[in-house]
């Protein structure tokens, strides 16, 4: 007879630490592939701020807008995780069979696959935020140790935001069967209403009102509004708190849908 | 005391949507606006008890639901009808508890992790299954050399090949010492030795932790070799459910005498012995010069048709032979097709 063996270990939050090192060590299996990205995202933000240089007529004219711009970069691109790639392609292949029979929480184990990009695209920005300060000096600085704390705060929340809402137009897949459509509508949606082009308070009023409303801005426009000082004092407390409870409300929704998703979930192929 | 039962599938069924869209160019740009919908059992009433410790083969046709079946019993799947528990658990509703009991390869689906090291994926496991170190200690060593797959630990899993990566994804599949291990083709792309090292893996498995096993492949000598018992679907339904030896005496009835001559016989003493045979009700499966092989239901009627072969002096080996498991198989498929027919 055989004697039960001890399993309590399994699923342990040491799995999640096991995921985020193994996809980190996956990440880095491509070299060619990380200095072209790298190159390719570098000089996207440098033609977003040429454009702006255009507009405005040079760094010197708007430090804040600059500051701002080169913040929001940053952000935009720690936070541009690979999940709807790597979710969505496990989805169309079938894959997410196997991801199902590990004894870990599927969801966070996604965030933590994730969030491996971020770390590795965050560190890279530090690059380009020391470069921009060369420029910028001190405009690129927290408005005050608070405005720091709530900055970094609110960039963790904006992590958690931009996963979840990764990972409800993910869902969409299981319907499409491909993650080009849901892709593109959140990136297209995120553009827009996030603050990444430019900060929101300059949007016209029914676009700025609108924004306001929808959860995409707590992934760019929050963290680097606060962190700037552009939201200030109880705005930025109002702010870190919807961040929140979108933070929250994603995060039921998404685990709600997947639930729902899995009663209906076919697996083709074998 | 623990649920004698490794599994309790009652009345089991599920279903899927498929969207029909007419055929041709025209029929397409209409799919894109109206498509019907079909409801397609995958499985069917499906009920069958296992206990702990068993190994079980679970085979079928391309299409009989044998990996949707697993993947009910695996948790990933919700059924559409019916009961089952899984170790003492409902595989859906608890799927984490029974994930960290169970052993999984899919062989169309890889799970180990494309970029790194095959060494790196087993760490991982190790990790996210809690694998106590001392049976870590036992288990990894074991599948390492029972699977011959120390030369490939610090390969990547994208530089192997389909057999390599499903050696490892076997190794993979039964590091946390599993209580219950499903094998869905386990052997695809295997050579003949390494197939040999994955049979050796399951009866190791069985020996070491009284695992129970569910396996499920093409490969009828993976049954023959490793299992007990065998369940064979047809169109998700259920078509037998018995023990390996039920299963050979009850389709496996017929024998055969097959005889390998030195020389043709005379054209008069193959006359003989076919009035002979006819009498005996011997089926003749082959008549060719150098050849005979007599079929019989009942073993009784060989015996005297071997005499009579042997008595022509022409015999250079004589065998009698059953039924194969695969050509049985082989049988009862055709003849689900003709009876849906």
């Amino acid at each position: 007879m055989r004697t039960e063996l001890d399993r309590s270990g399994a699923g342990h939050w040491r799995a999640y630490v096991s995921v985020f090192k193994s996809a980190l060590s996956a990440h880095l299996a491509y070299a060619a592939w990380i200095w072209v990205s790298l190159a390719a995202t570098a000089v996207g933000f440098a033609l977003t701020l040429l454009i702006w240089t255009f507009v405005r007529g040079g760094v010197a004219q708007d430090p804040p807008l600059f500051a701002y711009l080169t913040l929001a970069f940053m952000a935009n691109f720690t936070l541009n995780m690979g999940a709807e790639r790597y979710i969505g392609e496990r989805i169309r292949e079938g894959l997410v069979a196997t991801d199902l029979l590990k004894p870990v929480d599927y969801v966070w184990m996604s965030f933590f696959q994730a969030v491996t990009d971020s770390v590795f695209q965050g560190v890279f920005t530090l690059v380009i935020f020391a470069l921009a300060y060369t420029q910028l000096g001190r405009a690129l600085l927290p408005a005050s140790p608070l405005a720091l704390a709530q900055g970094l705060c609110s960039l963790g929340l904006a992590c958690v935001v931009q996963f979840h809402l990764s990972f409800l137009f993910t869902q969409l897949i299981f319907y499409t069967h491909n993650n080009y459509g849901p892709s593109v509508m959140r990136l297209s949606l995120h553009q827009a209403f996030s603050g990444v082009f430019a900060p929101l308070d300059l949007y016209p009023g029914w676009m700025g009102a609108l924004a306001a409303w929808l959860p995409f801005r707590h992934v760019i426009y929050t963290p680097c509004g606060i962190w700037l000082g552009r939201l200030a004092g109880d705005e930025a407390w109002k702010a870190l708190g919807e961040q929140a409870l979108w933070a929250l409300g994603l995060m039921l929704a998404g685990r709600a849908i997947f639930g729902a998703i899995r009663r209906h979930l076919t697996i083709q192929g074998g | 005391m623990s649920d004698p039962l490794a599994m309790d599938v009652r009345h089991l069924g599920k279903d899927y949507t498929r969207r029909l869209r007419k055929p041709g160019f025209s029929g397409a740009l209409a799919g894109l606006f109206f498509s019907q919908k079909q409801l397609v059992p995958a499985v069917r009433d499906l009920s069958f008890r296992i206990p702990r410790g068993a190994q079980v083969g679970l085979i079928g046709e391309n299409g009989a639901g044998k990996s949707t079946t697993v993947k009910l019993l695996c948790g990933i799947l919700v059924p559409s009808a019916g009961e089952l528990t899984v170790l003492g658990l409902q595989p859906w509703r608890q799927r984490r508890q029974l994930a960290a009991r169970i052993g999984v390869v899919f062989g169309q689906k890889p799970q180990l992790l494309w970029d790194i090291p095959v060494r790196e994926t087993f760490s991982l496991l190790k990790e996210m299954y809690g694998i106590p170190q001392a049976v870590f200690d036992k288990t990894y060593p074991k599948v390492v050399d029972l699977l011959d797959l120390e030369p490939l630990l610090a390969s990547p899993v994208r530089q192997l090949s389909l057999g390599q990566r499903m050696r490892c994804d076997l190794a993979a599949a039964v590091l946390h010492a599993p209580d219950l291990t499903f094998l869905d083709e386990p052997t695809i792309g295997l050579d003949v030795v390494a197939k040999q090292q994955a049979r050796e893996l399951i009866k190791w498995l069985a020996r070491e932790f009284g695992s129970t096993l569910i396996l499920t492949t093409h490969d009828l000598t993976d049954i023959t070799e490793t299992c007990q018992r065998v369940i064979l679907l047809d169109k998700g339904g259920l078509l037998f459910d018995g023990s390996l030896k039920r299963f050979e005496d009850r389709f496996a009835r017929e024998r055969r005498v097959v005889a390998e001559l030195e020389r043709p016989l005379s054209p008069a003493a193959a006359a003989r012995l076919k009035a002979r045979f006819k009498r005996l009700k011997l089926r003749t499966v082959d008549w060719s010069p150098l050849r005979i092989c007599l079929a019989s239901d009942r073993s009784a009627g060989l015996n005297p048709a071997a005499a009579a072969l042997l008595a022509t002096g022409r015999v250079a080996e004589l065998d009698f032979e059953r039924t194969e498991v695969e050509e049985i198989v082989r049988q009862l498929y055709s003849k689900a097709k003709a009876a849906r027919a």
